[in-house]
């Protein structure tokens, strides 16, 4: 009985096609009549790129051409089909190219497949957008939009191993605002929020692509400046105090202390002791007046 | 620290500066989906007479992928910055830039931001805008065919890991051609890949043809799926000091299927005798 059998393309639930040099059809069965929703004789000869849509002849032209000369096949590539009412159906390909330049193109619908793609894709776009708001939400502080303490001890700590290797030196303030407890009791809390924030504004206005602004806590900053010198540290340092106590904040007159810490060339050092360095700096702007800046050297 | 810096910029883009020291500096910026490969056909002849630049930008051949951002490179300031980046690293004083396609927005966005340095951009099949924006302009795509683009993107992720041609090289290029033009195939990382795509393509620059204040050669083929002549004739006619050159070819890809006949034109432009 099996001698019987006469296998026939058209029986078959998938399509196929031979397209030409030129990249012109040639031969094609039963499927693809119906996907492209014409009859035979409209179809033979008729360029390929017309029945794909304009982005799919980009792919072809980019990927699948090239990746069949080099390969000689392409296969479980998605592109999208055009019928002639101009319906978009995806469809998946497997192409041969033979060495006399035909190409054999099986196709095979593929809408649920794309459909849950789609759906994962989706899904992916969602989680990752996500997970970017959860990364925010736990980088930075809230009230000022600054790095917070735990990312900026990660941040810090990163750059003190890249130093460690790079036999550059950077800079630490801590900049504390002088008798805030005072504007809160005053002027309320909202207020005391108002001047954090704009001092937030102005430590960024100030700082350059790799330098890192903190809010330490309560109302207390920290800044990391990278590949700087003793000199620009301390000018910078005065350059922030000084725009403070010459532009009063909602009309309430704020100074900064500042302390200041240089790391030494290939010199290492542990964030504990820069931060303890720094504080000894602004404890000593505190001792001895506040609205000043002091620098401590590292022990 | 500037030699540390500098030598971070040229690992980062891998840069390359080939030909005669003290030779007037040329740059040349690979397009979407490709690298520095792709000058290779116009490299013999350009390196005889100029120091040539070549990099990749970041995400792109064999550039330092960990420098990637997605937040940087998500428009085409980011890209812009790679090229200023290297100029201001590598001290260039003078520079003149061949830009393909996207290329030439992004040099043009580096020119406006350091006009005393770079003095000439020859732009190869550029677009500031592939969207069609009706009534006056036709970018040549509508929102859904390149939002489709994006979407194959991501469906045939596999194979775009692996490689990716140089775009579009015309139909009716003979296959040999084809061939030969992607024996060797540009790495593109996929996830890269799409940001260059959506900062390429979703983009809108022609507001800024008006401030390039350089003069700038505009080489568009006859026949290009990617960039139609009416797209050139628009820029020429906003960029102040511009000239066009409609080269009879098929294709997006002048540099490397009709460089012979571009190359005197580009000469030329550089250096009029």
């Amino acid at each position: 009985m099996s001698s019987e059998v006469k296998p026939d393309l058209n029986h078959f639930l998938s399509g196929h096609l031979v397209v030409n040099k030129d990249r012109k059809i040639i031969f094609c069965n039963d499927y693809i009549h119906e996907l492209i929703n014409q009859s035979d004789n409209k179809v033979i000869d008729t360029p390929i790129s017309k029945y794909i849509t304009k982005a799919s002849n980009i792919f072809l032209d980019s990927y699948i051409y090239p990746l069949l000369l080099t390969d000689s096949t392409a296969q479980e590539i998605q592109i999208t089909w055009l019928n002639s009412n101009g319906e978009k159906i995806p469809v998946i390909v497997n192409i041969k190219l033979d060495k006399d330049g035909l190409s054999y193109w099986s196709v095979y619908i593929c809408i649920n497949r794309d459909k849950l793609q789609n759906e994962w894709l989706s899904a992916n776009k969602k989680l990752e957008k996500q997970s970017q708001e959860l990364f925010n939400l736990a980088t930075t502080d809230p009230l000022t939009g600054l790095l917070n303490r735990r990312e900026f001890q990660e941040q810090t700590k990163k750059l003190i191993s890249q130093t460690d290797r790079s036999a550059s030196t950077f800079a630490l303030l801590s900049i504390d605002v002088d008798f805030f407890k005072h504007v809160n009791d005053t002027h309320g809390h909202q207020v005391g929020d108002k001047v954090l924030i704009h001092l937030a504004k102005l430590f960024n206005k100030n700082r350059r692509a790799n330098d890192l602004v903190s809010r330490f806590g309560g109302e207390e900053f920290i800044l990391v400046l990278p590949d700087i010198t003793n000199e620009d540290a301390y000018q910078l340092a005065e350059k922030l105090r000084l725009n403070v106590e010459r532009n009063p904040i909602d009309n309430i007159q704020i100074t900064l202390s500042i302390g200041l810490v240089v790391t030494k060339k290939a010199k290492k050092v542990n964030l504990e002791q820069l931060l303890k360095t720094s504080d000894k700096a602004l404890y000593m702007s505190k001792a001895t007046g506040r609205n000043k800046t002091s620098v401590a050297e590292l022990e | 620290m500037g030699l540390r810096n500098m030598s971070s910029v040229v690992l980062s883009n891998n840069v390359k500066v080939i030909g005669p020291k003290g030779a007037p500096t040329l740059m040349l910026a690979h397009g979407f989906g490709c690298d520095q490969n792709m000058w290779r056909f116009m490299l013999p002849t350009l390196e005889k007479h100029y120091q040539v630049v070549l990099f990749d930008y970041v995400g792109s051949g064999k550039s330092l992928l960990t420098k990637f951002s997605k937040e940087k490179y998500s428009a085409l300031e980011g890209y812009a910055q790679d090229i200023q980046d290297i100029i201001n690293e590598l001290k260039f004083t003078d520079v003149t830039i061949i830009g393909h396609s996207v290329s030439s927005t992004i040099a043009s966005i580096a020119s406006i931001a350091m006009p005393n340095i770079i003095k000439k951009i020859i732009m190869v099949c550029p677009s500031p805008c592939f969207l069609n924006c009706p009534p006056d302009y036709k970018g040549g795509f509508e929102r859904n065919d390149l939002e489709e683009l994006i979407g194959l993107m991501d469906k045939n992720y596999i194979g775009w890991a692996n490689y990716l041609a140089p775009l579009v090289m015309g139909t009716s290029q003979s296959q040999e051609l084809i061939g030969e033009l992607s024996g060797s195939f540009c790495s593109t990382d996929p996830v890269v890949a799409k940001s260059f795509a959506n900062a390429t393509f979703f983009s809108d620059y022609r507001h800024i043809l008006q401030d390039i204040k350089c003069p700038v050669l505009i080489l568009q083929s006859s026949s290009d799926a990617l960039a139609n002549v009416s797209v050139g004739e628009y820029m020429a006619s906003r960029i102040p000091q511009s000239q066009m050159v409609v080269i009879k070819a098929e294709g997006h890809c002048l540099h490397m299927t009709d460089y012979d006949y571009i190359l005197p034109i580009a000469l030329k432009f550089i250096e009029p005798s």
